[in-house]
């Protein structure tokens, strides 16, 4: 859904959104639901390698993410969190019962 | 005290993060969240951005978290009122819910245009919440002729960036000398004001709109002063108002600007003193921050929400006297025309400001904040590796300007912010 | 903590007898997180103190010594050639020794050829390269992981990326073997060894001039042919010195580091065997090892900086001018940020560590050495049958800053 690796910001014509209208069932949905913490992001874009499709980093420094990527995309976007160097991925799995304490 | 009844009141980032926080500490009790909203607590940043350029849908910003907590949730039904002495919430089905213990995390509502009437023409807009940003993305996909936003602070601004890039026309009109004055001060928003314009926003500072003219849809915007801006799309962007209108007779210290609450996060009563088993978070709490002198502060920050819900979660489980007061250091970004705002910190008050890394004229710098001498914000617009540096000095208010002699660092020349006089936090 | 910094401990630390655990003295130094040492230099080793002077814009990378060729008898070159050379190459270092506003110049062209789709790209041919390595092997009972796979795999992948030839491999091996003493804290006082290192830069810039006039000639899809043509608009493009000095950065970065992470990494697993069956039994726990094993076993150990104003950190000041090491390893098993630090857990979530530096200098090419640690680990752990360290602790290579096995013997019952 998000548009390739674009250089420039702010630039018209987006390639339109491809995520399903409502993400916010509480269950029976096959996308996960990831979250940045912008405030800790200092832009390394080691996510934008990890998982090009799901997080583009435009301009300098501002980090464009899709929040509910689909469930296929696990691997990969479970490696943006772990490359994160700061560790301000989020991300939830459909299939997670319980979350990890923090 | 890790069973009985939470009820979270506001189903909202900082209710999400206090359930989780409540949960991860070993509360095994009956957990309730409820929501004005149907819909469940989603993140509000991607709002004024990537759902306004159609690049994110709105239904897609559900926060990680919300499927794995176990709470009943009881979505679209507002709370009413607070019975204190019953330890109850009225819901507006008619319903009631009893607690132990009640974690406030109602936040904050755009704050309307004034004139009633005027406000309901059909292309007048806020941007808060989620069905707001659905409502505006569908007039903005209607193509508009030209858009006004009335206000040039973050959400105003943010919207203006994201609705340039969808190549529309676009106004923004505010009584400031600069966007963004009242949060970085006219200096710094000075330059945002030059990014504005070049990518093709017509800036009308230091001008007022007095009224919106329409028949069913709004059509123009009158000035003050005279004159008029054609306009058929509308965003209202003033900032918000706390949402404690619910509380009224509660007894409770709470007014437009916020729920009063100690550095526990317990709610104070109308005279000043902690009520038990009522705890306040996030955009509606207003807390005196340590590191400014105790003032009270309430803060619309992503951070605040994450980290003072966390807090009071602590302090509900473990005891108001077990945890230290609540001074997480403020910090927020805002994404716009190109440029990454981070802040750290609270400009409010600062009588200085000096650029201390890098440059405008090269796009990226970091820009201290001193208060009498002492450094009290930071904020950094495309450098925001630089940033971790200043949350030392900040946290214990260095000499002003704090770091200086380092590489690319012009000799600081402090000069006024340009902050309004008493600007509410 | 209240007692007075042993000034020698770094001096220990570096002490090639405490190579292979250096650990327990890292802790050490850690009662002061910020600690002069005997010899002057200021070492930093607890993990708040090393991320606040990462970020800030007093402490220097530009703490290189001039280069200075030797004295040859020939006066022209003595006192005008060698001269005019050093003082080129002391004005465009590469930009792990560049502060900004420079450093940012050249990192940004860097990173306009250090695209997502060329590393990723190098994905598929890394994990072929494995495979190659590792079929090479077939039949054998022992297999030393450095000469067999941990320096052949890396050492092809940056020439691939870069685009330099990888038969010339034996020119530059020995050059960037010597190159990569600089970052020892020796190479700031060591006479003989700046001589050796100012011949050694001659040698393999000399090198690279050639290449990238080749590059410029018949320019190819690779790394070095988009530095040298490219048209940046807004930064303009590399001056050739520069040039010649990024392209050489690279190509020694681009080893002499990955090597360490995979032969670490190996040594570590095989140390922790269950570690080693749930990653074969399950390849995806494999990002989470390599972040676990930057943390508890970086390849690259502390890097050095300069102090350009005095600087006020961990209740202590560090004069202005002063030697400074960030110990990134001790940062990394930090108790104050890392519960159980000396534990080696893939499972912790929490693991911001400083396996690739931070703040500006964050390592350019840690998506490169991910993908590459991936694929030697994940193979190894689902090729190599029965697996045991032939001797440990190995020898270790005389870098205590780039701190590795110089060999990793093993004995298997075979390569599956």
């Amino acid at each position: 859904m998000l548009p390739d690796r674009a250089a420039a910001s702010p630039e018209p014509g987006r390639a339109a959104a491809v995520l399903p209208p409502d993400t916010g069932k509480l269950a029976g949905e096959s996308w996960m639901r990831v979250v940045v913490d912008l405030n800790r992001c200092q832009a390394y874009a080691q996510c934008c390698y990890a998982a090009p499709e799901r997080f583009v980093l435009r301009g300098d420094e501002i980090l464009v993410y899709d929040p509910a990527p689909p469930a296929s995309d696990r691997a990969a976007v479970d490696r943006a969190v772990q490359a994160c160097p700061v560790r301000a991925i989020r991300v939830e799995h459909e299939d997670a019962p319980t979350e990890r304490p923090a | 005290m890790r069973d009985g009844t939470i009820v979270i009141a506001g189903a909202s980032l900082a209710g999400l993060r206090g359930a989780e926080a409540l949960r991860a500490n070993g509360f095994t009790g009956r957990l309730v969240v409820v929501g004005d909203e149907p819909h469940p607590p989603y993140d509000r940043p991607p709002l004024s951005k990537h759902v306004l350029t159609g690049e994110i849908p709105p239904g897609a910003t559900t926060l990680p978290g919300v499927g794995a907590l176990r709470a009943e949730w009881r979505l679209g039904t507002p709370a009413l009122g607070l019975d204190r002495d019953g330890r109850a919430l009225h819901l507006a089905d008619g319903g009631r819910v009893a607690f132990d213990r009640l974690l406030i995390a109602t936040g904050a509502r755009a704050r309307p245009w004034p004139m009633p009437g005027e406000a309901r023409l059909a292309g007048v807009h806020t941007l808060r919440s989620r069905d707001d940003a659905t409502a505006l993305a569908a007039g903005l996909a209607a193509r508009p002729g030209r858009v006004l936003i009335l206000g040039a602070g973050f959400i105003g601004c943010e919207a203006a960036s994201s609705i340039r890039a969808l190549g529309l026309p676009v106004t923004v009109v505010d009584p400031a000398p600069a966007p963004l004055a009242g949060a970085l001060g006219s200096v710094i928003g000075g330059f945002v004001a030059g990014r504005m314009e070049a990518a093709g926003v017509d800036v009308r500072l230091g001008a007022r709109v007095t009224h919106l003219e329409g028949d069913r849809a709004v059509r123009r915007a009158r000035l003050e002063g005279g004159g008029t801006i054609e306009a058929d799309l509308v965003v209202v962007a003033l900032g918000a108002v706390r949402n404690t209108g619910w509380l009224a007779g509660a007894g409770l210290d709470a007014d437009e600007g916020g729920l009063s609450c100690d550095g526990a996060c317990r709610a104070l009563d109308a005279a000043g003193r902690p009520v038990p088993g009522i705890f306040a978070a996030g955009d509606v709490a207003r807390f005196p921050h340590p590191l400014y002198g105790n003032r009270p502060v309430a803060l619309e920050h992503w951070g605040n929400a994450v980290a003072q819900a966390a807090h009071a979660a602590r302090a509900m489980l473990d005891g108001p006297d077990s945890v230290e007061p609540y001074g997480e250091l403020p910090a927020f970004w805002s994404s716009q025309f190109g440029l990454n705002i981070k802040s750290l910190g609270l400009t409010e008050g600062a009588d200085a400001v000096a650029i201390v890394q890098g440059s405008p004229r090269t796009g990226r710098f970091l820009a201290v904040y001193g208060r009498a001498g002492r450094t009290v914000a930071a904020v950094s617009v495309n450098a925001g590796r630089w940033l971790p540096a200043y949350e030392g000095p900040i946290r214990d208010g260095a000499l002003f300007p704090p770091i200086t002699g380092g590489a690319d660092q012009p000799r600081p020349e402090p000069m006024p912010p340009g902050l309004p006089a008493h600007e509410a936090a | 903590m209240t007692d007075a910094p042993d000034g020698t401990l770094f001096a220990t630390a570096r002490d090639p007898a405490n190579r292979a655990d250096p650990y327990p003295l890292y802790a050490r130094l850690r009662a002061h997180p910020v600690a002069r040492q005997d010899d002057g230099t200021w070492v930093a080793s607890g993990h708040a103190a090393i991320r606040a002077l990462l970020h800030d814009p007093r402490v220097s990378s530009e703490d290189l010594p001039p280069a200075e060729h030797p004295p040859t008898g020939n006066p022209v070159k003595d006192w005008i050639v060698n001269p005019l050379k050093d003082w080129i190459t002391d004005r465009h270092r590469p930009f792990i020794f560049r502060d900004p506003p420079d450093h940012g110049t050249l990192r940004r062209q860097v990173m306009g050829q250090f695209t997502i789709a060329r590393v990723r790209g190098m994905k598929r041919r890394t994990e072929s390269l494995v495979a190659e390595c590792l079929d090479r092997c077939a039949g054998r009972r022992t297999f030393d992981l450095v000469d067999d796979l941990a320096y052949p795999l890396p050492v092809t992948v940056i020439c691939d990326l870069l685009g330099v030839p990888r038969e010339d491999e034996p020119r530059f091996h020995a050059w960037a073997t010597q190159l990569a003493t600089a970052l020892e804290p020796e190479s700031r006082h060591d006479e003989e060894l700046r001589a050796r290192n100012t011949e050694t830069f001659d040698a393999i810039a000399a090198y690279m001039r050639d290449l990238i006039r080749e590059k410029r000639r018949a320019p190819a899809d690779d790394l070095l042919s988009g530095l040298a043509t490219a048209k940046d608009g807004q930064a303009g493009r590399m001056s050739d010195p520069d040039l010649v000095a990024t392209a050489i950065l690279l190509l020694i970065a681009g080893h002499e580091t990955t090597v360490n992470l995979i032969t670490n990494g190996m040594l570590t697993l095989l140390r922790h065997p269950a570690e080693f069956a749930r990653l074969r039994a399950d390849p995806e726990r494999a990002p989470r090892v390599i972040e676990e094993l930057l943390r508890y076993e970086p390849p690259v150990h502390f890097r050095t900086r300069l102090t350009r104003a005095p600087i006020p950190v961990a209740g202590t000041v560090i004069p202005e001018g002063a030697p400074l090491v960030l110990l990134f390893a001790a940062g990394n098993r930090d108790p104050a940020r890392f519960p159980h630090p000396d534990r080696f857990d893939p499972d912790r979530e929490d693991n911001q560590h400083f396996g690739f530096g931070g703040a500006l200098h964050y390592c350019v090419g840690a998506p490169l050495a991910r993908i590459e640690a991936e694929a030697a680990l994940t193979a190894l752990a689902a090729r190599l049958s029965a697996p045991r360290l032939a001797e440990d602790p190995p020898p270790y290579r005389p870098g205590a800053s780039l701190r590795g096995p110089k060999r990793l013997l093993l004995h298997i019952d075979g390569i599956g």
